[in-house]
């Protein structure tokens, strides 16, 4: 039990460490849960923390656009998802889309001096997405949250 | 920290030369050494800010300059190469500072419908029913430069899309018609150019096809490491912290020369021409043979594939485009090009190198024959002479009043054109032209073994002009910290200054009218540079002030936001002008 206790404490603490370095950094996060479950637990985790969830890929980019921080919840890594999150990092937030629902192209420049953006997705998420994530990632917390 | 990555003025040593073998009218910038045309702007142009931190190494700048030769010649463009060289940054970076629009889409996933276009619901229809353009049909009908990046992730429907595209552009149809709608002959516009990035398909990277021989002959194909060089990575990480080292600080290249475009009847008088093209072919040959026996591309896993007639082509093209008087040197920097970048491993690249000096002219290896663009050049210089009358200030007439040589004089910027100074100035109420409302000025690097700095012109002005009216020229050398301006340029530089009314600089009384509206309104771009300074694009001559009719000599250095230049009016000692290209 007291083994336990210090494991939650570990990974608490490496949460918090994870958090404070994205809003320092100008470079989209990964944060990869184990289960649904737990990417559940996690968003809440980041909400408390003041980040704005958001499960579609458009909403997110309108915060971002915002200057928000912003945790997107992907239970699988569209193509507009991954758009999303290797421009904001390889493009220095310019960020460019084709909408296929509504058949635009969407161009903007995210201020990313000012907003955070955190991916939460699972392992399975990324393996199954044939998409060099990782790559593109900046800090990435792999874990659960407590 | 050095200079951040700015593009410089052109050099041209025959700029509007024979303003008919000039192509087109837009002006042209000198990025990175290569003198390219400016795009016509829009919301979608990068922000140059993005790239303000960003550290700039040789590999960098060939990086930007193998992309601006692509864009300046209408080549659709391949760049291969491992994850984080910097690709897709080289290209925007590129276009950031051309003034180009991009078109981004990430080829994965991509269906062809969203590339082409697709008649969906639409609000201006009586119908509610009509054609929505993709991503390709947006930028081939606005001009943007259409990137794909990792396009060998692009699927066989989707990649069908792109040969109608290549083959309009590489033809030169100048059309490509939309079967989808009804048939519509959608005209390719000017500055719409293609340029693709992507992983080598050698296992590494998941999901990555070979393109077939078909397609990759269609484009320039420029392959990179897979790996950046440790140099390379060493100088990133040492700019990072603000540490200046040798990869940072070297160049690429030297520059490609500025000329207009040389035409068929003008290459054919080149001494020696039949001579290299026939030793052109025994390259090609050559390379086509070696890579057939894998004595060339053994271990690369998206094949080389060399088609004889679209390499004419480009040769053709780079040729009239880079001539610059030694056709050795112009050859070997094509072939440098095409041929040497299409491999990857360093030993491939040395034994294309080695073929590729088999092509030369021992009449043109023995001496610059620069007849036919010099000629073209004075013709040109003296039609701006003749245009611009008493308000040219040329290094002739600087050297007179210093009686002393001058350092390097690089040609006048290709976008200061006859047609530019006879139009009409939108500053002068009267009708005058901007020939007659402003002045072309050379202003020196050197004035005889003296750099030319603030202070170095202000003692200089000052002796000529005691000696010469027994008083001195004023000169606010305190307004310019000294050791900020140091000049290090090895050549002059060319301003068009305006001749406008005085306002005083230190009171911040600027001339509200800018010609920098005039001169975008005619897609030209005021950008002025010097030697090893960065230039600045999109910068203005926003002031001026001090003389009526400005008979004298300008001073001008590089600032951390621009361009400054002080003017003395040699008819009214004294007087001081002051313009200002601003950031």
């Amino acid at each position: 039990m007291e083994l336990f206790g210090e494991i939650e404490e570990e990974q608490t603490t490496a949460l918090d460490v994870f958090i404070e370095g994205v809003s320092k950094q100008h470079e989209a996060a990964l944060c990869i849960a184990q289960s649904t479950r737990s990417m559940l637990a996690l968003s809440y985790t980041l909400r408390r923390e003041g980040f704005i969830l958001c499960s579609d890929w458009r909403a997110a980019m309108q915060e971002l656009d915002n200057g928000s921080r912003v945790a997107l919840v992907a239970e699988s890594i569209s193509r507009e998802v991954y758009d999303l999150f290797s421009q904001y990092n390889g493009r220095s937030g310019m960020v460019q889309i084709f909408d296929k629902e509504s058949f635009t192209f969407i161009s903007k420049q995210l201020p990313v001096d000012v907003s955070s953006f955190v991916l939460i997705c699972t392992d399975s998420a990324i393996i199954d997405a044939y998409a060099p994530i990782l790559l593109h990632a900046g800090l990435i917390f792999r874990g659960e949250s407590v | 920290m050095s200079a951040q990555p700015i593009p410089q003025q052109v050099d041209n040593s025959s700029a509007a030369a024979n303003e008919d073998l000039v192509v087109g009218s837009q002006a042209r910038i000198n990025f990175y050494g290569v003198p390219i045309t400016l795009g016509s702007g829009g919301s979608l142009v990068p922000d140059k800010n993005q790239f303000k931190d960003d550290v700039i190494t040789f590999f960098d700048k060939k990086l930007m300059r193998d992309i601006a030769i692509a864009l300046d010649l209408n080549h659709p463009l391949l760049i291969e190469g491992g994850a984080d060289l910097g690709k897709t940054q080289a290209v925007d970076r590129v276009c950031a500072y051309t003034n180009r629009e991009v078109y981004f889409v990430n080829c994965r996933d991509i269906e062809a419908e969203m590339l082409i276009g697709r008649l969906t619901a639409v609000e201006n229809s009586k119908s509610g029913f009509g054609w929505k353009d993709g991503i390709v049909m947006q930028a081939i009908r606005n001009g943007g430069v259409l990137v794909l990046d990792e396009y060998n992730r692009l699927k066989g429907e989707a990649r069908a899309v792109f040969h109608q595209v290549y083959d309009a552009v590489l033809r030169g149809k100048g059309q490509v018609v939309l079967a989808e709608n009804n048939g519509e002959v959608v005209p390719l516009h000017p500055n719409f150019r293609i340029v693709m990035t992507q992983n080598p398909p050698d296992g590494t990277y998941t999901n990555r096809e070979v393109i077939d021989p078909a397609e990759i002959s269609r484009v320039v194909h420029l392959r990179y490491p897979a790996q950046l060089p440790a140099e390379v990575e060493e100088a990133r990480i040492l700019g990072s912290f603000g540490i200046v080292s040798q990869a940072q600080d070297a160049q690429a290249q030297d520059s490609l020369p500025y000329q207009p475009k040389l035409d068929k009847t003008v290459l054919a008088k080149i001494p020696g021409m039949a001579e290299v093209l026939i030793k052109f072919v025994e390259f090609h040959r050559h390379l086509r043979h070696a890579i057939a026996n894998r004595e060339l591309a053994a271990d690369s896993a998206q094949p080389v594939h060399l088609t004889f007639q679209r390499d004419v082509k480009r040769l053709f093209t780079f040729v009239s485009s880079y001539y610059n008087g030694d056709l050795n040197e112009t050859l070997q920097l094509a072939i440098e090009y095409y041929f040497v970048n299409r491999f990857e491993s360093e030993i491939d690249r040395q034994k294309v190198r080695e073929a590729g000096r088999m092509v030369q002219g021992a009449a043109t290896a023995h001496g610059k024959r620069r007849a036919v663009v010099e000629e073209q050049a004075t013709e040109g210089l003296s039609h701006i002479k003749r245009v611009l009358g008493k308000n040219y200030y040329g290094p002739e007439v600087c050297e007179t009043f210093f009686g002393e040589k001058l350092g390097k004089v690089p040609g006048i910027p290709g976008w200061i054109t006859p047609e530019l100074l006879k139009s009409r100035c939108p500053l002068a109420k009267t009708g005058e032209t901007i020939g007659e409302t402003h002045s072309l000025i050379f202003v020196p690097a050197q004035i005889g073994s003296r750099n030319l700095t603030v202070h170095t012109f202000a003692q200089m002005a000052n002796g000529r002009a005691k000696e010469a009216w027994g008083n001195e020229v004023l000169s606010n050398t305190d307004f310019f910290d000294q050791e900020e301006f140091k000049i290090k340029a090895k050549e002059g530089t060319w301003v068009l200054v305006y001749n406008g009314e005085a306002a005083d600089v230190n009171e911040g009384l600027y001339k509200a009218v800018s010609i920098r509206e005039l001169l975008l309104s005619k897609g030209i771009m005021m950008i002025s540079s010097r030697g090893e300074y960065e230039s600045i694009p999109q910068h203005e001559v926003t002031h001026a002030a001090g003389a009526k009719t400005p008979r004298g000599f300008v001073e001008a250095k590089i600032e951390s936001d621009g361009l400054g230049c002080s003017f003395m009016d040699l008819d009214e000692p004294g007087s001081r002008m002051v313009a200002r290209v601003k950031a």
